[in-house]
């Protein structure tokens, strides 16, 4: 409604970077700009439902590929690329807790 | 601070959960998958012999060879895979401390496993199906779930540990 929202994480798959029980700052809309490898992105994954993962890359197809900060993250490869539609919006801030 | 507020806003209006998970937190973890599997493994030695014991085989008969042998590198594989995710995903240090064996336990499933794909052989498989069930006991011992050792009640007849759920 406003262009943005917030989120609760949870799970250590982003750690240390998002910290489990952060709160995120998602902008939907951003998504239409180019989103550099490194972007935090929230996606609804078919198989995990909605995550927040790092950008690892953009195939030569437009699609995708995502990963975690953490050693224990579920690999990229197991999570498979993305479309753009299933982008929800790009992390423009990371509130950790204390 | 920020965080602090945010953290109050949530409780009033609570924002939606993104997930950062490492895997699916099922906790669904069972080894009777595993044992299951050993003990078909048995089963399909039980009918390899029986083809084995004919003066000649049929077309019909190696076909039957032909499924069974594949049943048996199935349920090998799926032994490995079960017992695999319950090591991996559920068998923490507080398990490893009370257990010390379960390393060992597990890598002498994987070599029972493959031993009972490579051969026709139910001293193999019946080996894999003793080391499974010992693993199924430790797995309820850390659970505090007593175990009954039973007869299964179809071929190949084999003693399996159950769990006592009832206790």
């Amino acid at each position: 409604m406003f262009g943005f929202h917030f989120c609760k994480v949870k799970g250590v798959s982003m750690s240390p970077r998002i910290p489990e029980n952060s709160y995120i700052f998602v902008v939907p809309w951003l998504k239409i700009f180019n989103l550099k490898e490194g972007s935090l992105l929230k996606v609804f994954h078919p198989r995990y439902g909605f995550i927040v993962k790092s950008l690892a890359q953009v195939d030569r197809n437009g699609l995708f590929w995502l990963k975690g900060h953490h050693k224990t993250s579920v690999p990229i490869e197991k999570l498979g690329p993305v479309g753009k539609s299933q982008i929800q919006g790009k992390v423009l801030w990371v509130f950790p807790p204390k | 601070m920020l965080y602090s507020i945010i953290a109050t806003l949530d409780k009033k209006v609570h924002f939606p959960v993104v997930m950062a998970h490492c895997d699916i937190r099922c906790k669904i973890y069972d080894p009777i998958n595993a044992q299951i599997s050993a003990l078909t493994i048995i089963r399909m030695v039980g009918l390899l012999n029986e083809l084995k014991a004919k003066p000649s085989l049929s077309l019909d008969d190696q076909a039957q060879f032909l499924r069974l042998v594949n049943q048996k590198e199935n349920h090998g594989a799926k032994v490995k895979e079960e017992i695999g995710v319950i090591w991996g995903d559920y068998i923490k240090a507080t398990q490893l401390t009370q257990y010390p064996e379960l390393h060992a336990l597990v890598h002498n499933i994987m070599l029972a496993s493959s031993q009972a794909k490579q051969h026709i052989s139910r001293e193999f498989a019946q080996a894999l199906l003793q080391q499974v069930n010992r693993f199924a006991e430790i797995f309820w011992a850390t659970k505090q779930v007593t175990t009954f050792t039973a007869i299964c009640p179809y071929p190949p007849a084999e003693s399996v540990i159950y769990p006592n759920l009832q206790a």
